[in-house]
């Protein structure tokens, strides 16, 4: 492949990376007075992301849900829904975030309401203090965003593996990538550049998030020049399954078991009912992060199960107890030809009738941490926007249920209305060879030699890493271990792990998982650098040697790029008012 | 596990059927199955997978001859995999679903021209 030349890129006024909900309503807005706007995305548009996998609410406060055409509850308004997100943050939010986020997600729901969007329940979700959980489908959310965006004329890029956000003269000034459809290197110039390329919970073994989700935004913003927060915090769902492969990191028995009442236990190797040292007045009944480190406490000290994980077993219960479940649960389940999402799960109820218990694990859900924005999704970097889960400061140290989606609807809407107002304005020159021969040279490297390692081994080390050491249980010899490991492995691992010559086809997964592995290490080793620093436990992070809140640590740590090595400094908690621009 | 991939590598052709060896690692996907293949075997096979857990469709594929999302499909002995539909191939088992397919942008003009009369119905521009 020549790589002297530099192509003729196509101009656009702005480009998203991304099509989950974040950045669909980002292009959206951004379309508006006729701007010129591209989505890029590394899936299929309509089909990727975590928006797609949404069965569940989005937070709206009972005044704000009038809106929606729900009853609502007067009693209920922004300013405790806005209370209730600090205190589940423990306190570490962007408070500017986080207010525009409640203050705002009602109007944007009452626009995707307008355009159809089906609202089939309300839901309590623990840590709000009255119902918030408005109940849609993350599908149709996708559908009626990409309708909407195609409508004002955005244009869409599906397979386009954005790697690179082109940086001239410290401004953003395009996207570089490779298609994945003809395996070529190309990308697009553009006066403003949003990532909403979600999160990057595929660095743990067992997650729920779709497999996109690497970190490579985290990686892309990084490498801009912008800066990340609070990254050690990443938010696991307790009671997935860990095993077999095809059903690793689906959370049903925690549907069948403490979500739908059925007081199913959690045991350990011995038969003991564990949860009695952990929370003995709530049990299984305790609160997520609680039932998660619990159970992998329980495995770290040695009274797990054959695949890490703990048991859930209901054979203290009559056999016919889940015959009740429709019931109790409020839906049709386990009728004949049921699926859970697209599962069959009908061989494991079988089982747990016949009195089996069922090994279970926290997985990686949720990061909380990311790209450091203000309160328009601008990052320090001119150009360069953010918004959705790729960001960081709306959630703190902990997500309540249902504020993923208030965070993408607000954070998209008006990080895209920014980007219009700054592409108005902005003038880019040509590109210069030089940033477009240095991207080039970053994403064609893994072409240049034959693999001593293979990429996907280099991303299996860093998983391994990320359980052993960066988990729900985290102490301090761990974490100076996870950092010296992912710096040994980026440094020894990654330069030996290559594609080969003849990878450049379409979609060639040996290319695309070398890209890959460097979003996975860079993101591994923020979490490491941010976790290490943070020597107190609060939100998701918990540690054994500082089991309790410090106020020493009610700052926030920040990741940056110096002198091409990752650095993590604290930074007092912010205390900017809406519009303030980052200091 | 033997399971035979049909129509997806470059170079294949009419009805010709290519045997894979996979481990039998417990209750596995058609898409752990062409995960496994891609990085033992061949890089060169397409493969896509998003939600993992039958919501998105992105993974739908032919196992058998039925329509069948490859993410929550358990995989099986002998079974025979192919594109989903050979009109809307990408590469390998990959399908063009996207919703936004008439809204289409293309890095060059030139390339847009390339792709239209090489591929004919392809759904480009």
């Amino acid at each position: 492949m020549k790589i002297e030349t530099i192509p003729t890129l196509r101009r656009v006024d702005i480009a998203v990376i991304g099509s989950g909900g974040a950045g669909l309503l980002a292009a959206l807005e951004a379309a508006a007075q006729g701007r010129q706007v591209v989505v890029l995305s590394k899936g299929q548009v309509g089909r990727s992301g975590a928006t797609a996998t949404i069965t569940g609410d989005v937070s709206v406060d009972g005044t704000a849900q009038k809106l929606l055409g729900l009853r609502g509850d007067s009693r209920d308004d922004a300013q405790a829904f806005f209370a209730d997100t600090m205190k589940g943050g423990a306190y570490i939010n962007d408070p500017a975030l986080a207010q525009a986020m409640v203050e705002q997600v009602g109007e944007e729901m009452e626009k995707l309401v307008r355009l159809g969007l089906k609202i089939v329940g309300l839901g309590h979700a623990p840590g709000h203090r009255s119902p918030r959980g408005v109940l849609v489908s993350g599908m149709q959310i996708l559908q009626i965003l990409t309708r909407q965006a195609a409508a004002a004329g955005v244009q869409f890029r599906d397979e386009f593996y954005a790697t690179d956000v082109l940086i001239d003269d410290g401004r953003c000034v395009g996207v570089a990538g490779v298609d994945l459809r003809t395996g070529e290197i190309t990308g697009v110039l553009a006066s403003a550049v949003v990532i909403a390329t979600g999160g990057g919970a595929m660095v743990y073994p067992v997650r729920t998030a779709p497999s996109e989700l690497v970190g490579d935004g985290y990686r892309m913003a990084l490498d801009a020049g912008a800066e990340l927060v609070d990254m050690e915090m990443v938010q696991f769902l307790p009671c997935c399954l860990v095993d077999p492969p095809m059903w690793r990191g689906i959370q049903f028995p925690w549907i069948l078991g403490p979500q739908s009442g059925t007081r199913a236990w959690l045991l350990n190797r011995y038969g003991e009912r564990f949860m009695a040292r952990y929370d003995p007045e709530r049990m299984e009944m305790s609160t997520r992060d609680k039932l998660s480190i619990a159970c992998v406490r329980e495995v770290l000290e040695g009274r797990g199960g054959p695949s890490g994980g703990v048991f859930m077993s209901w054979a203290h219960l009559p056999r016919d107890v889940l015959d009740f479940l429709p019931q109790w649960y409020g839906k049709p389940l386990l009728h004949s030809g049921w699926r859970w999402e697209g599962f069959d799960f009908a061989p494991l109820v079988e089982r747990i009738q016949n009195g089996h218990a069922v090994e279970v694990g926290p997985a990686a859900h949720f990061h909380m941490g990311g790209i450091r924005v203000d309160v328009d999704g601008a990052t320090c970097v001119p150009g360069l926007f953010a918004c959705g889960e790729v960001t960081g400061g709306a959630h703190g140290a902990n997500r309540l249920s249902g504020n993923a989606c208030s965070q993408f609807l607000v954070q998209g809407a008006r990080t895209g209305r920014a980007a219009r107002r700054f592409a108005g304005g902005a003038d880019v020159g040509p590109l210069s060879s030089r940033t477009w021969l240095r991207a080039m040279e970053r994403i064609a490297k893994p072409l240049k030699s034959r693999p001593e390692i293979a990429p996907h081994e280099v991303v299996k080390e860093l998983q391994q890493t990320c359980e052993l050491n960066l988990n729900v249980v985290r102490n301090g010899e761990g974490l100076a271990q996870a950092v010296a490991d992912v710096r040994r492995i980026r440094e020894e691992q990654l330069p030996r792990t290559a594609a080969g010559a003849g990878a450049a086809t379409p979609y060639n997964r040996a290319w695309i998982d070398a890209l890959e592995a460097e979003s996975t290490a860079v993101t591994v080793e923020a979490i490491a650098l941010s976790a290490a620093r943070r020597e107190d436990s609060r939100g998701a992070h918990f540690r054994l040697d500082y089991p309790d809140s410090r106020p020493e640590f009610d700052i926030n740590q920040v990741v940056r790029l110096r002198e091409q090595m990752l650095e993590c400094v604290g930074k007092p908690r912010e205390d900017r008012r809406s519009g303030e621009a980052l200091s | 596990m033997k399971i035979f991939l049909k129509n997806c590598l470059p170079g294949d052709a009419g009805d010709s059927e290519r045997q894979f060896d996979i481990p039998d690692l417990g209750l596995m996907s058609i898409s752990d199955a062409l995960q496994y293949i891609a990085q033992a075997h061949d890089p060169r096979l397409g493969y896509y997978l998003s939600c993992r857990r039958g919501l998105c469709a992105c993974c739908t594929v032919r196992a058998d001859g039925e329509v069948a999302m490859a993410c929550v499909t358990p995989v099986k002995e002998g079974m025979v995999i192919e594109p989903y539909r050979k009109d809307l191939v990408v590469a390998g088992t990959v399908v063009d679903l996207s919703m936004a397919r008439k809204s289409r942008f293309e890095f060059s003009l030139q390339e847009r021209c390339e792709c239209r009369r090489e591929t004919g119905s392809h759904a480009c521009g």
